[in-house]
């Protein structure tokens, strides 16, 4: 069940990949790719959850807290190619009114162009 | 009428919620649950058993927490026991989902969670042991209810 983030910046938009769950331990590595890209100044984040089957507490703590880093800086966490179960626990604690969220990855980051 | 069981005894160790995880979809596929059973299933009893690994044992002693799941033709019981403090999930402030982002706490939503994806959450302390209970009822059973727990 391990997880994997992968990061690249496309543009001025830092992508971060989730391979894997967002259990306790996979949120652990998305806390620390986030952590990487706020060292590197990055505000403008898409999350693509693609190959990702299951979230728990730990991620959804995760990602609301990117969120509140970044929106102060006028920076975004946008998610993008949520599967089903995943997204019925994002919209369970009222997530999608706080998440811009896209089909596509592609979507997500030209988002950003006209943010 | 014949009821499947399986149980499990894990540490307390936080380490061990890879072992809980592993077992529930070992569990979950032996019953051949649906993708969404499964998923709230797993959610729980993680949700749960963290909580419990995390905020059990205040003073870092070693203990177990015991697991075991009751199959009846339309549901199954899941009974999580542990010796750590007091702690009743059913009487915990659930926190304003609908709150603007500067409101919202970062934490808090597992006991939510479990409220929601479940149809019945039980407490009971018995002795020095808590003693958490909870049903969901499957939805290829001969009946499917959402009693909206939480």
């Amino acid at each position: 069940m391990g997880s994997l983030v992968k990061s690249y910046k496309v543009d001025d938009v830092y992508v971060l990949e989730v391979h894997g769950e967002l259990d306790s331990e996979g949120a652990s590595k998305l806390e620390s790719a986030f952590e990487d890209a706020f060292t590197l100044g990055q505000k403008n984040i898409v999350v693509d959850l693609k190959d990702t089957s299951y979230i728990g507490s730990s991620g959804l703590r995760v990602l609301i807290s990117a969120l509140k880093e970044v929106k102060p800086k006028g920076g975004d966490v946008r998610l993008c190619n949520i599967q089903s179960e995943v997204y019925k626990v994002i919209s369970m604690v009222g997530y999608t009114k706080l998440f811009k969220i896209y089909k596509t990855e592609d979507e997500a980051i030209k988002s950003f162009g006209n943010a | 009428m014949h009821k499947a069981c399986h149980a499990l005894i894990v540490t307390n160790d936080p380490h061990d919620i890879r072992r809980v995880n592993e077992f529930v979809l070992k569990v979950a596929a032996e019953h051949k649950l649906s993708e969404a059973d499964t998923f709230a299933i797993r959610l729980a009893v993680e949700e749960a058993c963290l909580n419990v690994m995390k905020y059990g044992f205040p003073t870092g002693e070693k203990s177990e927490i015991s697991l075991k799941f009751e199959f009846d033709k339309d549901k199954v019981t899941i009974t999580i026991v542990d010796r750590g403090v007091p702690f009743d999930p059913t009487k915990v402030k659930l926190p304003n989902v609908n709150a603007p982002l500067e409101e919202r706490k970062v934490g808090g939503l597992g006991i939510y969670l479990i409220k929601n994806v479940m149809d019945e959450v039980h407490y009971e302390r018995k002795g020095d042991m808590n003693v958490l209970r909870l049903v969901k009822y499957l939805r290829d059973g001969t009946h499917y209810t959402i009693s909206g727990a939480g």
